[in-house]
């Protein structure tokens, strides 16, 4: 389970995030979205312990930045970076004493035959393209067998392919209960995968929504409603 | 920690792996031991020559190092500038189930490792010139081995990790730290001033009882003055400071609080490290990390269309910059102009010759261009822009418009230097003008050639790449050698130097001219340009 309660972070006077609280529960896909500047990376980086914030993140129960939580929970940020001196192999051997993880040898290389990476383990951070580094990225998030996983833009750079087996995984990982929330401008990649939505604007959440599982619910139509509805208020309050 | 052990291990098997497998590696390993081996046997003429005898005046060294090298580390330490974290540290390390301290205390035993190495050599080569005092080196780097171990480590995370002294504080603190750095030198100047310099003079002020009472640097210090120069009351007062400090700051430095806050100034700084090194392979000049060009509003008429586009784009860039086009290099070449008009009219210096009096500015010119030119031109980025090659235009129209300013930067510098100066040494204006030629025709050589060494040579020297400014430095000094050449032989022929510069200006030109045709080839394809 992820919590945010009252989550702020300003940059001098400018508040990016402002009050925001939200709870994904065990088992359960939660979206983020929100227009350029709505305060979703900064939200994003608060979770995954990069920023200094105000407020409370728990993971499963356990304060964010605590080392307990750290080990059950993984983050695939937007722009992934790769160690230049270290094969892809390695970056997993890394991540499996990092995490002291419990995965195995054979769940590696499904891992690596499922996003087509099986025969490039031994090439180094520096020689793989930028779809390759997320591939690696998300791998090792994977290796780690998180309770909590937090993915910022994955499909970016990702061949259909891959986007395909993501898709598949994520709705694995939903299944063994894992809670998972992903951060994305590409709305049709999520439309089924969403259980919860949480639209941003401005630093603040502007709306949550559940997805009640008939397949009615359209998220570009959602989405667009609330923030065309939130400029026009705006406007409104403005003249 | 043991991820982090892995890495480091991996990283370092992995790199000389690399590296062993390029065909330069040789080449470069052949050079490095011809130069250490340079070093061994120099070492000793250079400290004869700046008048070291015996190891309390080597040590000197130390002590100076000390002082000018580990306070602005801890200042930029408590900035949290001191370490740098790269963009795949703040993806993994800082993700992963470490302590945000014992990241730290990673990063402080890698500097203190780093650190020792150096002071390793340096103690082997005190021990190897200073052979007498073979085992005060060795006392001297077990101490600091062990010192810094304890001291440094624990600093690292009490600055870097701190989360409880206010901005404020700290900002005062390294204010008070610079301060006294600064009044240290100015009073060595005074003592310089008024008692002339000599290395003993040097030592005995060092040797001042208020300098090993500075905290940490000044207690660090006592300890290399007590086990060189022996004990006085404040080197033994310092030294068990030091001790009393080994101890304590081990403790705080465990108490303290950490839990990560760090990591946001340190993925900030990696951002912008990562930016400022790819910044620095393009443009050859060093950036300052962290720091954002303000810029101020300007507008431009743009006179032109096509390729004239890039120049009056260029216009506009250097219109938004506070300083205009005037660079640190015509701050430079204003300065040399000043310098050389005091000291000839001053008769500090003032050659008699003719001959000599107007050769000196083309030499003092083109001295200024080749070492003070990095990083002048924009054609570079002009090349990494897809646009540039999507214009409709020749690439000879390319290519000048994205070089012409800095022909036009070229000709001011130059001018400001040839003015100044050359009014001081009696020159004509025919011969100021001719000598400011000489330096935009020689700017312009050089940035021809540059242009033809990174967009053409480069990409197919492979691993040869890093001979390229060799081969740079080869084809310019070839050139204007030829250029010189012919010039001083049409002078000298015809008893008329004027005729000689003109020359030379029209054989550099020549060059110039062929270079820049060849350099047009690179705003072709954008598949040339690394």
């Amino acid at each position: 389970m992820l919590e945010i309660t009252s989550l702020m972070k300003k940059y001098k006077d400018v508040s990016a995030v402002d009050d925001v609280s939200f709870v994904i529960p065990d088992g359960k896909i939660g979206i983020l979205l929100g227009p350029n500047g709505a305060g979703k990376s900064t939200t994003i980086k608060s979770i995954s312990g990069l920023l200094r914030y105000e407020g409370e993140i728990k993971i499963n129960g356990l304060p964010a930045k605590s080392i307990d939580a750290k080990k059950i929970f993984a983050y695939v940020p937007e722009l992934p970076s790769m160690f230049p001196s270290l094969t892809v192999n390695e970056h997993i051997e890394y991540i499996r004493r990092a995490y002291h993880s419990n995965i195995t040898d054979e769940e590696v290389q499904q891992f690596l035959k499922r996003f087509e990476m099986d025969d490039k383990v031994d090439k180094l951070g520096d020689e793989l393209s930028k779809g390759m580094m997320q591939k690696v990225s998300i791998l090792c998030a994977l290796c780690i067998k998180p309770q909590v996983i937090l993915f910022d833009e994955p499909m970016i750079g990702l061949d259909p392919a891959a986007i395909k087996e993501l898709k598949a995984i994520i709705i694995e990982l939903k299944e063994k209960g894992v809670t998972v929330l992903i951060s994305t401008h590409m709305l049709e990649m999520v439309q089924d995968l969403w259980d919860i939505l949480y639209i941003m604007n401005h630093g603040k959440l502007i709306g949550t929504f559940e997805n009640t599982g008939d397949n009615s619910q359209d998220i570009q139509e959602i989405f667009f409603s609330i923030t065309d509805k939130k400029q026009m208020d705006n406007q409104e309050i403005g003249a | 920690m043991n991820g982090i052990l892995y890495i480091t291990k991996r990283t370092f098997i992995n790199s000389i792996k690399k590296s062993i497998r390029k065909p330069t590696f040789l080449i470069i390993s052949l050079l490095m031991i011809a130069y250490f081996v340079f070093i061994l046997t120099g070492f000793g003429a250079f400290l004869d020559m700046i008048g070291i005898k015996n190891a309390g005046q080597y040590v000197m060294i130390f002590i100076f190092a000390q002082l000018y090298f580990g306070v602005p580390s801890l200042v930029q330490l408590f900035q949290r500038k001191g370490i740098v974290f790269l963009k795949a540290d703040v993806q993994f390390i800082f993700q992963s189930p470490v302590s945000p301290k014992e990241i730290l205390i990673y990063e402080g035993m890698q500097g203190t490792i780093g650190i020792s190495i150096l002071l390793l050599v340096m103690s082997i080569l005190g021990g190897r010139f200073f052979y007498d005092s073979v085992l005060l080196f060795a006392l001297y780097f077990v101490c600091f081995l062990i010192s810094n171990l304890f001291i440094d480590t624990s600093l690292y995370v009490l600055c870097f990790g701190n989360e409880t002294i206010p901005e404020k504080v700290y900002r005062l603190i390294g204010r008070i730290l610079y301060l006294m750095l600064f009044a240290l030198v100015i009073g060595l100047l005074i003592q310089v001033l008024q008692h002339g310099y000599s290395i003993e003079l040097v030592q005995e002020y060092i040797q001042m009882p208020i300098i090993n009472l500075i905290p940490i640097f000044g207690w660090k210090i006592a300890f290399i003055q007590l086990i060189f120069y022996g004990p006085t009351w404040s080197n033994v007062l310092g030294s068990i400071l030091c001790i009393l400090l080994m101890i304590t700051l081990p403790i705080l430095a465990k108490k303290s609080k950490c839990d990560g806050a760090y990591y946001e100034d340190a993925e900030k700084f990696a951002d912008d490290y990562e930016e400022a090194v790819a910044t620095a392979k393009k443009t050859g000049r060093a950036q300052v990390v962290g720091k954002r060009k303000k810029y101020i509003q300007a507008n431009i008429n743009y006179k032109g269309y096509y390729a004239k586009a890039i120049f009056y784009r260029q216009l506009l860039e250097y219109k938004k910059n506070r300083t205009f086009i005037f660079t640190g290099r015509t701050f430079i070449f204003l300065l040399a102009g000043l310098v050389l008009n005091f000291v000839t009219r001053h008769n500090i210096w003032m050659p008699q010759n003719e001959f000599l009096r107007l050769f000196i500015l083309p030499i003092g010119i083109v001295y200024c261009l080749t070492f003070f030119s990095f990083g002048q031109s924009k054609w570079l980025r002009e090349l990494d822009s897809y646009i540039t090659y999507l214009i409709p235009d020749t690439r000879i129209n390319k290519t000048w418009n994205a070089t012409k300013m800095d022909h036009i930067k070229a000709l001011i510098d130059c001018f400001l230097l040839a003015m100044i100066g050359g009014s001081a040494l009696g020159l004509s204006l025919l011969q100021i003008v001719l000598t400011t030629l000489i330096g935009v025709s020689t700017n312009a050589l050089q940035l021809y050639i540059k242009m033809i060494v990174e967009t053409i040579l480069n990409p197919h020297l492979g691993d040869f790449k890093v001979f390229s400014t060799l081969v740079f430095e080869v084809l310019l000094v070839m050139v204007m050698a030829i250029a010189i050449g012919c010039g001083a032989v049409v002078g000298i022929l015809t008893l008329n130097m004027e005729i000689g510069f003109i020359i030379s200006i029209f054989v550099s030109a020549v060059f110039a001219i062929g270079c820049f045709f060849l350099s047009a080839l690179a705003f072709g394809k954008m598949e040339k340009v690394e």
